[in-house]
């Protein structure tokens, strides 16, 4: 992901640089001094083919890269090592780890928290049981829909610790701006505390945890 | 051929050729429809034009004619003032608002409609 | 001296002056006019709608309006400046300059210009009326995603209003593009070739055909929506196996033409300035021609690419349709370029506004390449980094282009010329205003602000960003008040008008400022691209295509 950000900035720094230079240069060079007609050429063939072809083949690197970005983010591991089923409710989010009965729901006033393991594959499966909403995490450099009757399956695989948070990026009403979470990514000892720890709090529904 | 067949055919032909493009690469329903149908309906524009405008000579389209040429020509009516395209629009908000909001209006606005467009093409005459 | 055979109208019984008269005109010089004015109009309440957001926004955790009525705002802003703006006023501009740029006496059909106007602006009011109903105006986005745009979740009549507003809209922008194409097919005047019209007419009719061809897609969408809300219908209801991404691909059909429609007259509007300021011709006439049908065809296969996040849609077909959208627009700004290239160039206002509009539209279109690739969409798709992008392309680029419409045509459509150093002035805070209010959005996006929220927490730099970019708002809005004042000041001082007043190329330059009522009393003979050049310079003038 990384990879492609920095390949598009760099490449558009390059281009916005040159074509402006372009621009800007005439405006330098060739003021009014004068009543004399410049030159009225209107065609360059030669120019015209490069300025078509060089864009041509930029845009074609370009997709190539892009292609395999996101063939690399889409995959989906045959036998991820933790499955969340995540719910988008309007105002919050709703986390549930299948196979166990933890279950995280949240508020508007307290985003619900999603602990993943690191260097493991977290399968996620997203859905929305009311309008769209969007599951955003800036830390990951990706969100995707949760759409009532669509399940988006995507894969994890966290290589840093840490608590990063979430948010909701599909307008869905008066408390969209609050529809936040937290992804915290612990490592794999810690995860199956956490997860022991949730399951002993023996209800089945509960609220965000403390 | 005229521009406007010109214009429509390659339209219509860009509208297939993608459509069936779409469906290799995406085979998705929806946007096969929507591209294969856009094809179409240009396709039809351009049959048309070509049929109808078969026996027009226009003059704006020889690069070597002059205006002493086309002087006295009947170049088309031109209404200058009219009140009706004023009265058709509210008729025509009417008809959309009573569509959703009330029936009867929407009744009464459609015979409103058609009164004014009949309205129209005896201005015309 | 040729002298063409314009129809002498019969002299009116109703009276050329007054209310009456403009109400029941259908000269397209009027027509063109209300148009303007009215999506000016309506671009001073869009954009107070945003000088509000930016109060909201520009410090964290406000409450200077509610979240409810933030919605309203950003609904209404966005639909008001896309529809009753930024549409309407290259539809105005072209509906004033085709049949001048041509040598036609009027429209093809005057009487349908004529509706196309009063529905578009009962289209706009209709919209807008939703704010004075129970539970105010539309407030989901000027999309209106299904299901929140719903029956269930949005239930007042504000929504339904902002539907049969907007199929008003549709009616009048398709009945226009059959219009002008039919005026630009038949009613071009003796040697005035489909090869030497004006690079603003072809790029009006590669808008009219993406207007024929995208509309209706919206038309049938809100259709749709309409039927869920009221009749009891499940297009969009997934409990009854229907589709909510179904709505995004019919708006999307239609949503990714239109901002498309939304710049390519404006490309025509920038050719024509730099080609005059720059005092040469346009270069690459064919590849302006060429990749105006390009972007507009392309234009139709790209739509999903709003949709990239869905997880429904083929995201390398569209990725791939949408890079490939970069090479024609680049080839339009390598002309631009090359037209300056050598040239002569003087700095009057509209050309600095075209400049402006080179450099905004160059940003703009860089990072609209970046979000074509899916793996960087996944971040940026309605983050501020979204917003930024489309405001430089709408605002950087059409937005300027149209500041360049107004000065350099202002004196052929009125008789009156705007003043210079207040125009410059103008320019300098919209430039700077606009840069200052767009581009720290940028940072926002990547940082994580999404789009369409009321407020935001304090978290580190959203704050000075944010205020930064209601600076610039405040410093923009300065340079409209100063476009109003020079307007106002202008029209009280009157000096008169030449025909030319710029040194221009095409046909409207013939006629007098404003033109008369049968648009020419006489042509130049008509035998390139540049008719009135040829007159003023007949040692140069091109023989040929």
């Amino acid at each position: 992901m990384h990879l492609d950000w920095t390949v598009f900035t760099y490449a558009g720094l390059a281009v916005f640089a040159i074509v402006g230079g372009l621009i800007v240069f005439p405006l330098l060079v060739w003021r009014r001094r004068g009543d004399a007609l410049p030159p009225q050429f209107r065609r360059n063939v030669p120019i015209e083919i490069v300025t078509t072809v060089i864009p041509l083949i930029m845009v074609v690197l370009l997709f190539i890269l892009s292609y395999r970005v996101e063939s690399a983010v889409e995959h989906l591991a045959p036998v991820p090592s933790v499955v969340v089923n995540v719910v988008g409710f309007r105002w919050s989010w709703q986390f549930s780890y299948p196979g166990t009965d933890v279950l995280v729901a949240g508020t508007p006033q307290r985003g619900p928290e999603m602990v993943i393991p690191l260097n493991e594959t977290t399968r996620i499966n997203l859905t929305s049981v009311d309008v769209n909403h969007r599951f955003w995490v800036p830390a990951f450099l990706f969100k995707r829909d949760a759409i009532a009757g669509m399940n988006n399956a995507f894969d994890w695989h966290p290589e840093r610790l840490g608590s990063f948070p979430g948010r909701c990026a599909e307008f869905c009403g008066l408390e969209h701006a609050f529809m936040t979470f937290t992804v915290r990514v612990v490592s794999p000892a810690d995860f199956k505390r956490w997860l022991l720890e949730q399951r002993s709090r023996s209800t089945a529904y509960r609220k965000t945890p403390q | 051929m005229k521009i406007g067949v010109r214009l429509f055919l390659s339209s219509a032909t860009f509208g297939v050729a993608i459509a069936i493009a779409y469906w290799f690469s995406a085979h998705e329903i929806t946007g096969t429809l929507l591209l294969g149908i856009m094809g179409l309906a240009l396709s039809f524009a351009a049959c048309y034009i070509l049929v109808a405008e078969r026996e027009a000579r226009l003059v704006g389209d020889r690069p070597s004619a002059t205006h002493a040429e086309s002087a006295g020509e009947r170049v088309g009516v031109f209404t200058v003032r009219s009140k009706w395209p004023f009265g058709l629009a509210i008729a025509v908000a009417l008809l959309l608002i009573g569509a959703v909001f009330n029936a009867p209006l929407a009744i009464g606005a459609f015979v409103v409609v058609l009164t004014l467009i009949g309205m129209l093409i005896r201005e015309s005459r | 001296m040729s002298v063409i055979a314009a129809p002498t109208p019969a002299v009116p019984s109703l009276a050329r002056r007054g209310v009456l008269s403009w109400i029941t005109t259908t000269d397209h010089k009027r027509i063109g006019i209300l148009y303007m004015t009215t999506a000016i109009g309506f671009f001073f309440v869009a954009g107070m709608m945003a000088m509000l957001m930016r109060a909201q926004l520009a410090q964290p955790n406000q409450s200077i309006i509610t979240a409810h009525q933030y919605a309203q705002l950003f609904t209404l802003h966005g639909t008001v400046m896309i529809f009753f703006f930024v549409v309407p006023f290259a539809l105005g501009l072209a509906n004033f300059l085709i049949p001048l740029q041509i040598g036609a006496p009027d429209m093809a059909f005057p009487r349908l210009n004529a509706f196309t106007y009063w529905i578009f602006l009962i289209g706009a009011l209709t919209v807008m009326s939703g704010a004075a109903v129970n539970g105010g105006a539309a407030d989901t986005g000027w999309f209106a995603y299904a299901p929140l745009s719903g029956i269930k979740i949005s239930s007042g009549l504000g929504q339904d209003l902002w539907i049969i507003g907007l199929l008003m809209a549709s009616i009048s922008s398709i009945l226009t593009s059959i219009n002008f194409l039919t005026t630009v097919f038949i009613y071009r005047a003796p040697g005035m070739t489909m090869w030497r019209i004006p690079i603003f007419t072809w790029e009006m009719v590669a808008t009219s055909l993406l207007v024929l061809m995208a509309f209706p897609s919206l038309a049938a969408d809100l259709s749709m929506l309409l039927i869920d809300r009221h009749l009891g219908g499940h297009f969009f209801d997934p409990a009854a196996g229907g589709s909510p991404v179904l709505y995004q691909h019919l708006f999307w059909f239609f949503g990714h033409p239109e901002v498309y429609i939304m710049i390519l007259p404006y490309f025509g509007v920038v050719t024509e300035v730099i080609c005059t300021f720059s005092r040469k011709p346009v270069f690459g006439y064919t590849g302006m021609v060429l990749s105006a049908f390009a972007i507009a065809g392309l234009s139709m296969g790209v739509w999903a690419h709003h949709m990239f996040t869905t997880g429904a849609v083929s995201d390398p077909f569209f990725a791939a349709v949408s890079l490939l959208i970069a090479v024609p627009t680049g080839i339009k700004f390598f002309n631009w370029i090359g037209t300056m290239w050598r040239g002569s160039i003087t700095f009057q206002t509209p050309m600095l506004f075209a400049i402006g509009f080179l450099l905004n539209f160059l940003d703009g279109g860089i990072t609209g390449v970046m979000v074509a690739s899916p793996p960087i969409d996944f971040h940026a798709k309605d983050s501020y980094f979204l917003v930024s992008h489309f405001h430089y392309v709408i605002g950087g680029g059409s937005l300027f282009a149209i500041f360049a419409a107004m000065f350099f045509w202002f004196p052929k459509v009125f008789g009156v010329k705007l003043n210079e150093v207040w125009g410059k002035v103008c320019f300098v805070c919209e430039f700077v205003g606009f840069n200052l209010t767009f581009f720290p959005m940028y940072f926002l996006g990547v940082m994580g602000m999404p789009r369409r929220v009321y407020t935001y927490p304090n978290l580190p730099g959203w704050g000075l960003l944010n205020s930064l970019a209601t600076l610039g708002a405040a410093i923009m809005a300065v340079g409209v008040i100063l476009f109003i004042v020079n307007v106002i000041a202008s029209v009280k001082r009157h000096t008169p008008v030449p025909d030319d007043p710029w040194g221009g190329f095409t046909l409207e330059w013939a006629t007098s400022s404003p033109p008369p009522p049968n648009n020419f009393d006489w042509l130049p003979p008509i035998r390139s691209e540049r008719p009135v050049f040829d007159l003023h310079h007949p040692e140069l003038a091109k023989t040929g295509r």
